[in-house]
Parts: structure tokens; sequence; C-alpha cells
């Protein structure tokens, strides 16, 4: 039988879940818990409109102080209601019971699951520093994450930024846009090491030089130090203390995989799941940054922490408990909701009827991600870090580098102002999922079109 | 009332392609696709970004940002995040010349 739903994890990729499930016509209860008392929000504009004030990737036309926090809001307390979502806020699931299949929450309120899709998350990875206590170092996850370090932000302010990734970076952006004086240290010998190539990376670098932020490489905090419990200064590892006002660490998330740990979840970098997010019990789904999911594509499992992959992710877990109710034969599915799939229940046993598309991580699992940075926008998709010999196409100011391995196409990073790039890393995007690999030169070349290349002319 | 408003030439567009196109406070999205000539709101439903630097494929407009998609000739919302159908508007050509209809 499945009439419960518990969904444990409100953020964007759980919150989407109960709204696919609801879309394709589940109507027995969904529960959502989530610990933070903000309805589930996306977080990309966390690090970006909501520390900057402004749209990023559009600066040329939405003028500062336009960003506003609701815009983030992916289900409104309205909406939950609307669509019959128990919403639980500000709760902490403290254990699962496997074999009653039953979550338990703090205060020992016990909430029986047909179904069990965690969506938990990551936390950001805690410097085990001295002084890392104080209030002034911050890390940057949640809503109110970014709402104490907006507070922080001020013309003249010294900020350093620990980590030199997509977070750190973006929060460095945002906060020299601010008027902050900034600095990033990188412990690595270069910046967002882990997502692109060296070359990508050094126009990153070179863009943030020219707005006045100072990247510095090969450089380790050692502890943090204040007076009268207010943060002044950074120490290094063999160099001068660096002055600071803040700190925000970037330096990674670590999948929360507590809860599927104790109830006894094979776990391996997140949470082991096949190409359709079921975890090694056959009624518990893992979905988002926490899920490390086989992928059929490439045939091996990765863990993405990306906006595209908590949309995929959720929709395919949602699609394939739906399939398993159809195979169960239940018929707790509305036949009037656009997504359902038979009229009657007669229907429903002889003939299911799938979904209008199918989606799975075999067919759209390519890697697909964005970040803002000043004026310009980055994309990248597959795994443009990977490569053994980048192609560079530089096309007026969209520059493109393209990551060959063993003479194959395997990923690209795309910079540009605003949203420039889009257009030519969703072709190679789709060049990745058809499996064509242009001629290196015909790449280079910007007189040669990407659409023309992916249609093999 | 209504008025039919030149926008451009069918060159100016290449095939199964957009361009941008403003007029009088407002933006819009003008396609050349394999099914002939479309136009619809410049801005996605979801965010507050022009479909300008989207892709064509078909009949279907993908924005930058998300990749949400769009049907370009009935507007309508066909994949999350998106939700919410553009606005089209009606296209003529005569010869080689695209006309706009808007209203106001």
């Amino acid at each position: 039988m499945y009439k419960r739903i518990v969904i444990i994890g409100a953020g964007h990729c759980g919150g989407r879940v109960a709204e696919h499930l609801r879309k394709r016509g589940f109507r027995g209860s969904i529960s959502l818990i989530g610990c933070e008392r903000h309805a589930p929000y996306e977080r990309p504009s966390l690090s970006k409109g909501a520390l900057s004030k402004a749209a990023l990737s559009k600066a040329a036309l939405v003028s500062e102080d336009s960003w506003d926090p609701e815009s983030i809001t992916l289900l409104s307390p309205d909406k939950l209601a609307e669509l019959e979502i128990d919403w639980i806020a500000g709760r902490n699931c403290i254990d699962i019971d496997p074999e009653q299949q039953e979550v338990i929450l703090d205060g020992n309120k016990r909430l029986r699951f047909d179904a069990l899709v965690l969506a938990t998350g990551g936390s950001p990875i805690k410097l085990p520093l001295a002084g890392a206590g104080q209030p002034q170092v911050m890390y940057l996850r949640t809503r109110n994450d970014a709402t104490a370090i907006d507070s922080q932000l001020a013309p003249g302010k010294k900020v350093v930024v620990i980590g030199a990734g997509f977070i750190g970076l973006e929060v460095a952006a945002s906060a020299r846009m601010r008027g902050c004086e900034v600095t990033v240290l990188e412990a690595g010998s270069r910046p967002l090491a882990r997502g692109l190539p060296v070359q990508t990376a050094e126009a990153i670098s070179e863009l943030h030089a020219q707005h006045g932020v100072e990247i510095r490489t090969n450089v380790a905090a050692t502890s943090f130090e204040g007076t009268n419990g207010r943060l002044n200064r950074v120490m290094l590892l063999d160099e001068e203390p660096l002055p600071a006002d803040l700190v925000v660490v970037g330096v990674g998330i670590r999948p929360n995989t507590e809860l599927a740990h104790k109830a006894g979840l094979s776990i391996q970098d997140g949470i082991s799941t096949d190409a359709f997010g079921r975890t090694s019990h056959p009624a518990i789904w893992a979905a988002g940054d926490c899920a490390n999911a086989h992928n059929s594509r490439y045939n091996r499992p990765f863990r993405l922490e990306s906006w595209k992959n908590a949309e995929l992710m959720a929709e395919v877990v949602a699609q394939e408990i739906i399939k398993d109710i159809i195979s169960n034969l239940e018929i707790h599915l509305d036949s009037s909701q656009q997504y359902g799939f038979f009229n009657d229940q007669k229907e429903q046993l002889k003939d299911p009827e799938p979904a209008k598309e199918t989606v799975s991580l075999e067919n759209n699992a390519v890697p697909w991600l964005w970040s803002d940075q000043f004026e310009y926008g980055l994309q990248t998709t597959g795994f443009p870090a990977d490569g053994d010999e980048i192609i560079t196409r530089i096309d007026g100011d969209l520059r493109i580098d393209f990551a060959f391995r063993d003479g194959k196409l395997i990923g690209a990073a795309g910079l540009a102002p605003g949203a420039k790039a889009a257009r030519d890393i969703r072709l190679v995007q789709m060049m990745l999922e058809q499996g064509i690999s242009p001629e290196p030169k015909d790449l280079a070349n910007p007189a040669k079109k990407l659409k023309a290349l992916l249609k093999g002319k | 009332m209504t008025n039919w408003i030149h926008v451009c030439t069918t060159d100016d567009i290449d095939e199964e392609d957009l361009i941008r196109w403003d007029h009088g406070d407002k933006t819009y999205a003008i396609y050349n696709t394999e099914a002939g000539f479309f136009a619809t709101d410049g801005y996605c439903t979801h965010e507050q970004q022009h479909l300008e630097d989207g892709i064509v494929i078909g009949k279907v407009i993908e924005c930058p940002l998300h990749q949400g998609r769009f049907d370009i000739q009935s507007g309508k919302a066909l994949s999350a995040p998106v939700c919410v159908d553009l606005t089209t508007y009606p296209i003529k050509l005569e010869g080689e010349e695209i006309f706009i209809q808007v209203t106001g």
C-alpha cells in the first residue's frame, strides 16, 4: 500500500519531489520534514543576489537593490497547503526504523511511511582551527546564513574568503560589489580545481583581479584572532597575518548521511542509489546533494551538488515512486490530474500508460551547472576539469574551453557577460548526450557554429 | 487597437534561432523555426531572464538560465522549472518582411 510518503529535507529537492508526486497524481499523504523554518527555496541566489543585492548575471539589465528575497521561494506555505503537503517545519528527524518503516522526529514523534525520500542535502565542512567559533567566521548554506553574512557586508569592510571554489568566489564577487575589500585564500595551487580546467580558472581569476579581488593560492589559514569577541585577523602559515572583519568559509560540503547510516543503508560519498534514486532499502529513496547515484551513461556513480541535479533527481524519484505504485496496482492516483496515468482503475490494471516523457538519469545526466561572478556568467557541462587536452574558442567576449580526454570531448566551460555562454554550452551538452565529438580545430574556430557541428555539418 | 509593426526581414534570423526585438517599453523574442516564424514575450516566465541567449530546438525554446522549455508556437510551458506559459503574438510575412501584431 502506498498511502504515506515521507520526505526528509524540505529544501529545493525535497520540495520538488513533493510537488512532482502531486503533479503525477499521487493522492495519499505527503509529509515534508524540514529543520529550517523557511518553506522550500532554491539556493543558487544565496551566494549571488542575496549578498550582492543585484541579479548578477543580469547586472547590465537590473539595477542594484532589485533583489527580492521571496524570489527564491520554491513552494510558499500557501502553495504547500493547496497541494495538501504536510510541511513539518523546524523539526529534526533523529532516526529511521527501516523494519517498521517509521521515521522518528525530535520529541519522539513517529511517522509511518510506505515510501521514504531522503533529500537531506549537505552541511558545510567546518574548519577545525582555533578561533573558528567566533561569530564573524561564517559559513554559507542556508537562507539564514545568507542573511547573517549580508548583515555584515558594508563598504570598506575587510572580508577574507577561505576556499576558491564556486561558492567562495561567488561570495567574494558579491562582497566586492557591496564595496568590501576582499581577499580569497586557497590552500591548493589554483582556484576552481574541482570544477574547471586551469584555463577557465585563470580567466575567472583575471576577472576577479580586474574588480579588485585578490586571490591568493597555496595559502593556509592556521587560526582566527580577535579581541573582545570581535574578529580582527586571520593567521597564516609562514605568512603575515591578514586583517579581517569577516571570514566566510567555503571549502565544500559533506553529504548529510547520518540518518541513512542509522537506517543501515549503503553509503559511499553520499547515500548510494541506483540510476533511479533507490537506495539499498526498497522503500527508501535518496535525491539531490546527498545522493550518490549510479549513472548508466558513465557506468559509475557520481554525486552532484547542483541545482540541475536537485531538479532532475526530484523528478526521477517522484516518477519511480509513481511507477512503483502502478506496478503494485495501487489506486491513490488522481486521474483528473494533468500527469495522471489512467482514467479508471481497470485501465490502470491492464495497461498503465507511461508519463509523456520519461525522465531518467541516463538520458539527462550529462552534468550542467552555472555560476555568476560580477557581470559574467559561467556555465559548464560534462566534466571539464577531467580533460588531458584543452581546446579554447574565443568568440568576441565569449570564451569556451573544451575538455578532451583520450581524444574524445568530455566537457566544456563557457564564460561570457550575462547569459551569453548558455547557448553554446547547451549545444555541447547535447553533443555529449549524443556521443558527438567534433574535431578540435573546428571547435577552436569561432566561425564554425556549434549547432552545425552538433548536426555533423 | 491592434497594429502590425515591422520587425525585421527573414534573413535577420538564422534558421532554428531567435532574436531579441524591443518595442516601446516591451521586449519580444522573434523565432525562425522549421514550422515558420513566431513571436513571444522576451522574458522567461520563471525568472527575469531574456530568452535571446536561449536555444531553439525544433519548435521549443529553452531558457538559458535554468533550461526551462516552452513551445514556441503556443507559448505553453513544457518542463520544470517553468510552469507559466509565455504570451505569444501573431506574426505575418509580406515577402521577406516580418510584421508582429501587438496591442496598444
